[in-house]
């Protein structure tokens, strides 16, 4: 799992590659935190999925602990590109009710700003 | 003349592959392997013997259909190798074919058209469906027609289509066709097949042993297969089908799905326009497969020991070594004076044994062969027949309490039926008069499976000693329980 983490238009934004299970969460998790902490100049988040090959109920709720640390900064996450296999993830689990789930990045930061 | 069957089962479409399936044949629609019915129209069109040409899953198969006595029907086998034409197997004996054919050479599906369940059919003249271009189904008594067809010719004249049969052949080619099917059939067509013991009142189609808690709710049209447990507050529908030995856990909403059998769906899922084949999720809509890791979304069935079943073992056999110590002596002076006597006899049988294994049993006096004497309802009432089997539960080869042991060979079909299988010296049979029929022992097996605890043994040995023991002064064997 790899993730790039860079601001654009006043909007973080989370490319991630590789598959997100247990394997990965904490790390990923951890990585994001210290981005997150160390940068003010966003409250919104976008998070391009179109690299997830494969997410489990680990790498779900990792998603969901960001939203919720996010969400405590005034700010929302939305995912954009999902992947047809994590979309059936998302829609098994009703994660879809939770999350914005956009088709195109732009779409997103659209949505943020 | 004797129209005879040849139903080629080989081939595995894409469809059925990511179904998991080796074969088309026994991808199930509405519940039931496609083969399935097939082998019932071929009853209906008064064809007795049926000959399943073999390939891809051929064990399966094989295993499913048996020698066709279900159906009424005398099933032989061929095999055709994978890279063999299958119209080929006809020109190997042409002459056994010509007096009349009917022919399955793809996967199709045989709809039926009429509302109400098909009569009877008398199969004349020439009948015919191709899918691309070539014949995929026949059905003909014309000698000189099925010459000419079985040496290689497609000749069509005459040939009427099969609506005039009442059915229709239709091909199953993806899993978008694979899924519309099976909603059709639950949408209403399900009613067209019912199969003894079966109905289909209300949309819905329910089968043995399904276990559905008050809280849950059932929205038809929907079929459950048997021995399927939904949880509290569950939404099971409309439009959907669960195959056989399924859980779904608590809270989950089930629409428009179809489940295949052996599948657990975790807590408070949604399964809405999606195929579940134990860990796997389909979407028909475009094919897509997603194999779920964690088991607590999806998964397959297993039908493993739990750790209580540990426990039951442990106490099990000790008190099987008690029930035996008190029975041995008793055991051998009765038993011995009921051979001297004649009031009864033994009979051996080999049964399946607990981890795939055999035993062969004795039991004496039979029951339901009529009253018994004196003397062999005493050893009955004292429950000393039992003593073999307590001394196969000391061998490990069966529980204390659980399942009755079934028949090698004579009830083979039904021991594959069985995911959980707990053969045992004391049943819910025991206190039984009568023998068990099939649909009795299914029934009693699955709810044993389900209900198996420490509590449920007791109550069976309690029931099994005490009941038997009444019966004695009732001036009868046994008495059936509830």
């Amino acid at each position: 799992m790899a993730a790039a983490f860079e601001v654009r238009n006043g909007v973080g934004l989370v490319t991630m590659v590789g598959p997100l299970t247990a394997g990965q969460v904490d790390a990923f998790r951890a990585e994001f935190n210290e981005w997150h902490k160390s940068s003010e100049a966003f409250r919104n988040v976008v998070m391009d999925c179109h690299g997830i090959d494969f997410m489990d109920s680990s790498g779900l709720g990792a998603l969901i602990a960001l939203l919720k640390r996010i969400s405590e900064r005034g700010g929302d996450l939305k995912l954009a590109r999902l992947p047809k296999k994590v979309r059936m993830v998302f829609e098994i689990t009703r994660a879809y009710k939770i999350f914005q789930i956009c088709d195109t990045v732009e779409e997103a930061l659209q949505a943020c700003r | 003349m004797p129209v005879k069957a040849v139903l080629q089962t080989g081939g595995t479409p894409a469809w059925a592959r990511d179904l998991g399936f080796e074969t088309w044949a026994l991808a199930p629609v509405a519940g039931r392997p496609a083969l399935e019915y097939w082998l019932e129209l071929c009853d209906l069109l008064h064809i007795a013997e049926v000959r399943l040409v073999l390939s891809d899953g051929a064990q399966a198969v094989e295993a499913f259909a048996q020698d066709g006595a279900r159906w009424g029907l005398k099933i032989t086998y061929s095999f055709l190798g994978p890279d063999e034409d299958p119209d080929l197997f006809l020109q190997r004996s042409p002459e056994l074919w010509t007096e009349g054919l009917f022919y399955l050479r793809a996967p199709l599906f045989p709809r039926r058209l009429g509302e109400q369940p098909l009569e009877k059919l008398n199969l004349a003249g020439t009948h015919l469906h191709r899918e691309g271009g070539r014949t995929a189904c026949l059905a003909s008594s014309d000698p000189a027609f099925l010459a000419s067809f079985i040496a290689g010719g497609e000749l069509a004249l005459g040939a009427q289509d099969f609506n005039e049969l009442g059915f229709l052949p239709e091909p199953v080619s993806s899993l978008q066709e694979y899924f519309e099917l099976n909603l059709r059939m639950v949408r209403g067509e399900c009613a067209r097949y019912v199969s003894p013991g079966y109905t289909y009142k209300d949309g819905a189609g329910i089968g043995f042993n399904v276990i559905i808690p008050p809280a849950a709710r059932l929205q038809p049209p929907l079929v459950i297969g048997n021995d399927t447990r939904l949880g509290a507050m569950t939404n099971i529908g409309p439009d959907v089908i669960i195959g056989h030995h399924c859980i779904v856990d608590r809270q989950s909403e089930l629409a428009r799905c179809v489940i295949l059998d052996g599948t657990y769906i975790g807590r408070n899922l949604e399964i809405r326009d999606k195929i579940v084949a134990g860990r796997r999720l389909i979407d028909p809509a475009d094919g897509t497969v997603a194999d779920i890791e964690d088991p607590w979304l999806l998964a397959t069935v297993p039908g493993t020991l739990r750790p209580a079943d540990v426990l039951r073992a442990a106490l099990g056999w000790p008190l099987a070594l008690l029930l035996a110590l008190l029975q041995c002596l008793p055991f051998l002076l009765l038993g011995s004076l009921l051979k001297i006597t004649g009031a009864g006899r033994f009979a051996s049988g080999t049964f399946h044994a607990t981890r795939r294994r055999r035993t062969t049993l004795l039991t004496c006096p039979c029951p339901g062969a009529g009253p018994l004497p004196l003397l062999a309802r005493l050893f009955r009432a004292a429950s000393l027949d039992l003593f073999p089997a307590l001394l196969c539960v000391l061998a490990g080869r069966l529980w204390l309490c659980g399942q009755e042991p079934l028949r090698v060979e004579a009830e083979d079909a039904l021991h594959r039926e069985f995911k959980e299988y707990f053969p045992a010296a004391l049943t819910y049979a025991t206190p039984r008069a009568e023998a068990s029929d099939t649909l009795i022992k299914r029934v009693d097996a699955l709810y044993y499976a389900h209900h198996r605890s420490l509590g449920e043994d007791a109550r069976i040995l309690l029931r099994a000693l005490c009941g038997r023991f009444a019966g004695l002064f009732r001036g009868a064997p046994g008495e059936p329980t509830s």
